[in-house]
């Protein structure tokens, strides 16, 4: 479904990735592993077209995704939510869910029904403003507002950071409920056990290179891997 | 002083200020959406005065004419604001904000020299309908019909603009693109159309501020500078993008000036700054909050 290969990214004059390749093939969970600025988030940016690689290819569903403006992409299935969640404060959380539905030609599987049933929450607090939730609430009212897109394939920035064991646990659930739904995703995680948990396979990140490339138990099991990437 | 003259003055005082809120609602509704402080909002609101005029004088003046000027000006501002927004504004977003005032302040310039060309340098004037000539007596209160009328238009306006910010699509997403444009993209939106239309309702409302002036003043050369000046004070004092400080600051504007004409006339013209400099250093950021 996504083949990304040898892309460099920058920021300006900083150069971030260097070749980072990777595949996730429809269906699939796959983590993608790394410490704070190993380069997660611009390799999820990459992929979204917001800060597109100057050199490399990314498909998408076989078609390159070079030149293509995010909102296009975003109709062509893609959907990201960001690791600081980006909720509209100003906006209710109904409001942040209506203006991400997409009612132009196709069977819009999901609708504030449905991601209600997923995030149940979410559903009491309608009419509140996105600013005021919690954190944990924001993370979800991201993935619902992501969801009401209508993706096939879901860029999932840390969607664990900083939420309280119960609610990791929670989120591990709804992850596995959008696989089972059929959505393909990409997470990227500095949690490792909870990433170990949900994904199909994974890739490791460091410094901007792809490090390693492995199933789930080799990642489990490497403790090479672990402890000089991942610091676990 | 006569206390019914007094209260009739201030009638008219809001009457103006109504005009004020209309166009700088426009103002901030497009520092707000799209962050371009548009330095070229008043030669809008200029040429939709000079085009009620024309529309006006072709229908030999008459009720009708003031009608569709009305209605019409509006609409023509819209589409010249339109054509500026493809043509040239959508290319310079990504500007600073300097650059985006250097520009519209050069877009100021052209179109004055545009309206100069069109339209020349004399005063023109609109005659206003039969059933708003005058002036009636409401409460023992002696007010001109045209004012009663602005003070009617100048709410609507606000509710319209609530309606659109609040319960509408393309309103919902231009208060969500106000603040984070990058992820109403990622949402699947083509943020361009909607900067395109939030553009074009901002100045389409300089317009009707023209054309709802041109009744009460001589249309002439220069009323682009007054108004555009008047209005990003009152924008600023306000709160940047918000309506209801655009509206509030309207009031304070309009009524401390026909207060300054009753109790100061010899500072009559700069009795509505000195409001202004006070509200800013009591509140720097504006009355109400600021979308900046
Ligand atoms: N806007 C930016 N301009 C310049 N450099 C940036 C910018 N954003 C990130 N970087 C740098 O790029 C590198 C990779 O950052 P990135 O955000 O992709 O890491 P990450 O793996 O997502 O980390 P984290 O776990 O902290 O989110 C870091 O060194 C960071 O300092
Ligand atoms: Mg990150």
């Amino acid at each position: 479904m996504l083949e990304v290969q040898d892309i460099h990214t920058y920021y300006g004059l900083s150069h971030i990735l260097f070749g980072v390749s990777l595949r996730v093939e429809r269906g699939e969970v796959v983590c993608l592993l790394g410490r704070n600025g190993a380069g997660k988030t611009t390799t999820m940016r990459s992929i979204m077209g917001l800060t597109p690689p100057r050199r490399g290819t990314i498909t998408f569903k076989g078609q390159t995704t070079a030149g293509v403006p995010p909102y296009l992409l975003a109709r062509r299935g893609i959907a990201y939510v960001p690791d600081d969640r980006r909720i509209f404060a100003d906006l209710t959380v109904g409001e942040n869910l209506e203006i991400a539905a997409r009612h132009a030609n196709q069977k819009a599987e999901w609708d504030k029904a449905r991601v209600f049933e997923l995030f149940p929450v979410l559903q009491e607090k309608q009419a509140r403003k996105g600013g005021h939730l919690s954190g944990g609430e924001q993370k979800m009212l991201a993935m619902a507002r992501a969801l009401m897109t209508n993706p096939e394939f879901i860029l999932l920035d840390e969607p664990m950071e900083g939420l309280a064991p119960l609610l990791v646990r929670a989120l591990e659930e709804q992850i596995l409920k959008l696989k089972q739904a059929g959505l393909t995703v990409l997470l990227a995680e500095q949690a490792v056990n909870s990433a170990l948990r949900v994904s199909d396979r994974g890739y490791v990140i460091d410094d901007g290179h792809i490090r390693f490339a492995a199933s789930i138990n080799e990642l489990r099991e490497n403790q090479e891997i672990r402890s000089k990437y991942l610091l676990v | 002083m006569d206390p019914s003259a007094v209260i009739s003055l201030l009638l008219v005082g809001l009457a103006r200020a109504m005009i004020l809120f209309i166009v700088s609602a426009g103002l901030t509704f497009v520092l707000g959406v799209l962050r371009v402080p548009n330095v070229a909002h008043g030669s809008l609101y200029m040429i939709g005065a000079f085009v009620a005029f024309t529309i006006a004088t072709a229908f030999g003046q008459s009720s009708a004419g003031f009608w569709f000027a009305l209605i019409l000006a509006p609409l023509v501002v819209a589409a010249v604001a339109l054509i500026i927004e493809r043509g040239l504004l959508s290319h310079l977003y990504q500007r600073e904000h300097l650059m985006l005032i250097l520009f519209t302040f050069g877009l100021m310039l052209i179109l004055n020299d545009l309206v100069k060309l069109i339209w020349g340098a004399e005063y023109r004037s609109v005659t206003p309908p039969e059933i708003l000539d005058g002036a009636v007596t409401l409460f023992g209160f002696n007010i001109p019909r045209y004012s009663l009328f602005l003070l009617f238009v100048g709410p609507l306006v606000a509710v319209g603009l609530w309606f659109l910010s609040n319960k509408t699509r393309l309103g919902k997403i231009a208060r969500a693109a106000s603040v984070d444009r990058e992820m109403v993209g990622v949402l699947g939106i083509n943020v361009s159309w909607v900067f395109a239309a939030a553009f074009v309702i901002g100045c389409a409302l300089a317009g009707l501020g023209g054309a709802l002036v041109a009744p009460t003043t001589s249309i002439s050369l220069g009323m682009d500078l007054t108004i555009i000046i008047e209005s990003f004070l009152i924008v600023i004092i306000g709160g940047l993008g918000n309506t209801w400080g655009a509206l509030i600051g309207s009031i304070l504007f309009g009524v401390s000036q026909s207060l300054g004409l009753l109790f100061f006339p010899q500072f009559a013209i700069a009795f509505p700054y000195a409001v202004v400099v006070i509200v800013l250093l009591l509140r720097p950021r504006g009355l109400l909050r600021s979308a900046w």
